[in-house]
């Protein structure tokens, strides 16, 4: 080691910046930044032009159909995406409004219930776990009674059930989730082994391979004239899936709430139920909320998966709508790619910055 | 899309199953031709979209010539061929909305097997299309059977029996060939498009349907020797003898129709026609509605709404189509094809 | 006490009433549909033919060597994504804590778009990349022995097991050689890109996560900034990232199960092949799960192994 010692002084390094550094000095500050700067510059020139060309200059915003966008040179065809939007978002389904109603809903509470500064939560929670399902399920669905007609699943696709599917499995997710990490955290050593043997068993398995098991075995192992609904066996592989996860987030949450919590909760006479009502739950996923935000993002993704046991997802319906002859083109699917890409981006990064946001906000309130 | 499940009954993974439950649920089902009488509309299962079989238009009406069959039951009981509510219905889940009473029919470009008859408690009224698993090649490659693909790349659907018969094909024939597997078979059609096979091989007719899905429709054609027989028939509930006599007699009468040239524009005015033949298949002289549950001019209402067979087929599947498939093995058995119906007397 | 056990007890009796109802069910069922619930179908002919295999297929093999050739080509398509992912998102983690103001922001650009679009849209992405821009197998291109068209990449290469060959042409394609199809490489580059940006967080974690005094201290002994980097900063970061590497590498290996989308025939898409043709829905899963499952449990027990052993052991 003695090969690393210093025999003589360092020169005093300058004092750090006491203003903010400009532009310049960011950028061109010294020779290796420079460089960087420089390369970096050439790349954008080389780039930048043929990206901006395809997406704007050159794309086609307006046309009846895909003759336009044939046409060599032509760039992205917008034209197709602004056509097909309805099928991108609501599949066959034929009454958009209840759609949009029912997703308005969804986005009320979810505002509501992660808002820093929202009041009366307990309210939302109950409207999104118990009223949204209700409501959704009529909505959706159709209740011939009250003058909405049934809409079968088959018609629905797209953005819709891309949603559906996220929304329902992490309103499944959430409980299911705390049960498990509870039950993992239990001193019952089989009820212990038995939440551990699901978790990892669930988390071992690549979801497509849990969608399959949910679409095949699941039908299987239950009497034969329960025969689930085709969106309804994804979803509950989904949910599987999607609760194995939240269950480590959560352990993660249960373990952030000191002993003390929970002890001086029983010295003060609450009961068990109470003592983890009141006290643990709640500091537990006030802590862990970025994470679940994390895990719906994780989730929405994931939900392009169920095109293998043929649901039309959102992506599945862009892929669809890929091959319509009116359209088809040489530049067809790179747009729809292209616009697919920007809605998950749009949507997953919306979450994400959130979730980021109230973690600073949460590691700045335990400081 | 329009690609049939395997031909075993095992394959049906999740629709036998509900399947075996119905089977020993529903003996004591109703009469169905009572059912759709006093429902007033009869509830036909048809295919999610595939063009010229089943598949909505703009406005949401349905067309194809699967669905036209559903019109022309609607037309015999009714009098009106749109009394008639769709179903959609995906490979799967066909049969078990047929056992479970959703639908009253099953016309959806089903493969008449043994199994599906022996084992799953399903009838077949009769074959209305006879189709065959054939390939989707480039017209350049001038190419005149699937025995000349030695050595191409041919894009398949993951878990059809078209996977199954197109190994039994080559391997029988003592050639090879690679196989690119997509789990759906817009996915392989792409492929195809794009290059990267030489062939696509499905259904004939769903060949047809899916190459004007392509951009450019007019360099591909579909082989016309086929590897398979796939023979499409509607389907009904085993136990009801007198709606799979229903069912099976409209198929009859639009092809007689077709036999004796009675169509859409002259079938009320032949019921003065001087041919026996004719003026019994029109009602004129006797009842043959009767036995059947229906009027005695059942056959002009089924005509005079949906035309005969070969207007059918020519509107959603050949010349007055843009699929253009050849009559082929689908002509009258005068015309060399395979059509022969009973009379009726 | 006495509660305690009861609990378990009805616990135990309420999941083996369960499974029972479930056992009864399946058996029910899988007699009713004539499900076959051995394993004799491993060794029936598959008759379906596999466009990439690392072991000498035909479709006259069986069902088990269809499996065991599935279950290759996951690994080996995992294997090769790991390693590229790595490379990229190691460089682009370092990007990202580089003082550089624009290289920084541009590698956290890298990451947030990359991570935040589906693993499926990646694949139908590079699959359509790089399908499009490659010459029909009548106009390929031959560099050196090598031949490139939208067949794939065929190297003259002699493999154990294979006859040493050179790619011929037939009448539709190129004809021996070891191939990588576009399939195989869309996968790769899929896989690649989108745990790389998973990877590169992981990396700037880890460094983080090391005490600011610690290249303090290096570089006041008079280490450079490149041997602090490697020899003080590095070692102490992949201490840190170590555990989510791993786990990183497994959820891609689980990943590369979206295979069947693209055409490429890995474990998942081989057993959903076999599911339908012979109706072994218990025993296809099986072997699914003891790929995947064997893995992680492998992957872990070995890592453990790892913390314990190795100078990297737990603080």
């Amino acid at each position: 080691m003695t090969d690393f010692l210093r025999s003589d002084f360092l020169p005093a390094l300058p004092p750090p910046p006491s203003r903010e550094q400009s532009w310049r000095e960011k950028l061109f500050g010294d020779a290796r930044a420079a460089a960087i700067t420089l390369s970096l510059l050439v790349g954008a020139a080389l780039l930048l032009p043929s990206v901006v060309r395809y997406l704007f200059i050159d794309a086609v915003w307006r046309a009846p159909d895909g003759a336009l966008c044939r046409a060599p040179g032509a760039g992205a065809c917008w034209a197709y995406v602004a056509a097909k939007a309805p099928f991108f978002f609501y599949g066959a389904y034929p009454y958009p409004w209840r759609v949009n109603l029912t997703f308005a809903l969804a986005g009320v509470l979810i505002v509501w219930l992660l808002h820093p500064r929202g009041r009366a939560k307990g309210y939302a929670l109950a409207g999104f776990f118990l009223g949204l399902p209700v409501a959704g399920f009529v909505l959706l669905y159709g209740a011939p009674a009250l003058g909405l007609p049934v809409v079968g699943t088959n018609l629905w696709g797209g953005a819709l059930v891309s949603l559906i599917m996220a929304l329902a499995g992490i309103a499944a997710a959430l409980p299911g989730g705390v049960l498990l990490a509870l039950g993992r955290r239990s001193d019952l050593p089989a009820l212990r082994w038995l939440c551990v043997g699901i978790i990892e068993f669930v988390r071992g398995a690549p979801l497509i391979a849990v969608l399959f098991m949910a679409n095949v075995l699941l039908p299987l192992f239950l009497p034969p004239d329960w025969a689930p609904d085709r969106l309804l066996r994804p979803l509950f592989g989904i949910a599987l899936f999607a609760s194995a996860y939240m269950a480590e987030v959560v352990r993660g949450g249960l373990a952030a709430v000191p002993r003390g919590q929970d002890e001086a909760a029983q010295a003060l006479g609450l009961s068990r139920v109470k003592t983890l009502r009141l006290i643990v739950l709640p500091q537990a996923l006030g802590a862990v909320i970025p994470g679940i935000v994390n895990n719906f993002v994780a989730l929405f993704k994931d939900t392009t998966l169920v095109a293998i046991v043929g649901l039309f997802d959102f992506l599945h319906a862009i892929e669809i709508a890929r091959l319509d002859p009116v359209w088809a083109g040489p530049q067809i699917a790179l747009t729809g790619y292209i616009f697919a890409a920007a809605f998950y981006l749009g949507f997953c990064l919306a979450m994400s910055a959130y979730a980021r946001r109230l973690e600073k906000k949460l590691a700045a309130a335990r400081r | 899309m329009g690609v049939r499940m395997g031909l075993f009954v095992k394959s049906q993974t999740f629709g036998a199953l509900a399947l075996a439950a119905v089977l020993t649920a529903t003996v004591s089902r109703a009469d169905t031709l009572d059912q759709v009488l006093s429902r007033g509309v009869l509830v036909c299962g048809v295919n999610i979209g595939l063009a010229g079989f089943g598949l909505p238009d703009d406005r949401g009406f349905w067309r194809g010539f699967d669905v036209d069959y559903c019109r022309a039951v609607a037309a015999a009981i009714f009098d009106d061929p749109q009394k008639v509510r769709f179903t959609p219905l995906s490979g799967k889940d066909r049969f078990t909305a047929l056992q479970s009473g959703e639908i009253d029919l099953l016309s959806r470009n089903t493969t008449w097997t043994q199994s599906r008859e022996a084992a799953q408690g399903l009838l077949f009224t009769g074959i209305n299309y006879y189709d065959g698993q054939s390939f989707m090649v480039r017209k350049a490659r001038k190419l005149q059977s699937p025995r000349d693909l030695k050595g191409a790349s041919i894009c398949v659907q993951q878990g059809t029996t078209t996977e199954l018969n197109l190994a039994d094909y080559f391997h029988k024939a003592g050639i090879s060939a690679e196989t690119v597997v997509f789990s759906g078979g817009d996915e392989a059609l792409k492929a195809y498009e794009s290059g990267r096979c030489d062939a696509y091989t499905t259904d004939g007719s769903a060949l047809y349907a899916q190459r004007l899905k392509l951009a450019a429709p007019d360099d591909h054609e579909v082989l016309a020797e086929t590897i398979s027989k796939e023979p499409f028939s509607p389907v009904v509930r085993q136990g009801d003898d007198r709606w799979f006599n229903l069912v099976k007699w409209t198929q009859f009468a639009l092809l007689d129709a077709e036999e004796l040239g009675v169509t859409a524009a002259n079938a009320d005015a032949l019921r003065q026609s001087d041919n026996p033949e004719i003026r019994r298949l029109l009602g004129a002289d006797n009842d043959f509605g009767a036995g059947l549950g229906l009027s005695r001019d059942w056959v002009v209402r089924i005509v005079k709404a949906v035309g005969n067979y070969g207007e059918i087929f020519s509107r959603n599947l050949g010349d007055g189509s843009p699929l253009k498939i050849p009559r082929g093995l689908n002509a009258q058995w005068r015309d060399g094809g395979l059509h022969y119906a009973p009379p009726v007397r | 006490m006495t509660r305690r056990v009861a609990l378990q007890i009805l616990l135990l009796l309420l999941v083996a009433g369960l499974f029972g109802a479930a056992f009864m069910n399946a058996k029910a069922n899988l007699e009713a549909r004539n499900i076959p619930t051995s394993f004799a179908f491993l060794w029936q002919t598959a008759g379906f033919g596999l466009n990439q295999s690392l072991i000498p297929y035909s479709p006259l093999d069986s069902y088990g060597r269809a499996l065991l050739s599935g279950a290759l080509n996951t690994l080996i398509v995992s294997l090769i994504a790991s390693a590229l992912a790595t490379v990229f998102g190691f460089a682009v983690g370092f990007a990202r804590l580089s003082p550089h103001w624009a290289l920084a922001r541009l590698a956290g650009l890298y990451v947030e778009s990359l991570r935040n679009i589906p693993l499926l849209l990646h694949l139908l992405f590079w699959y359509i990349v790089l399908l499009a821009p490659l010459p029909a197998p009548e106009h390929s291109v031959s560099l050196g022995g090598i031949v490139l068209n939208n067949r794939g990449i065929y190297f003259p290469f002699p493999l154990l097991g294979w006859p040493a060959f050179e790619p011929a042409r037939n009448a539709f394609n190129v004809e021996g050689g070891l191939r990588l199809a576009p399939e195989a490489a869309a996968m790769i580059a899929g896989l690649t890109f989108y745990t790389s940006s998973y990877i590169a967080e992981i990396l700037r974690a880890g460094v983080q996560a090391v005490a600011r005094g610690q290249s303090e201290a290096a570089l006041a002994l008079g280490l450079s900034a490149a041997q602090t980097r490697k020899l003080v900063v590095l070692p102490q970061a992949l201490r840190v990232a170590l555990p989510p590497l791993v786990s990183q590498y497994l959820a891609l290996t689980k990943n590369s199960s979206l295979a069947a989308f693209i055409g490429f025939a890995d474990l998942m898409q081989v057993s959903g092949t076999i599911l339908n043709q012979t109706g072994a829905a218990l025993q296809t899963l099986a072997a699914d799960m003891a790929l995947y499952f064997g893995l992680s449990v492998l992957t872990l027990a070995l890592m453990r192994r790892i913390e314990r052993g190795s100078d990297w052991g737990g603080r």
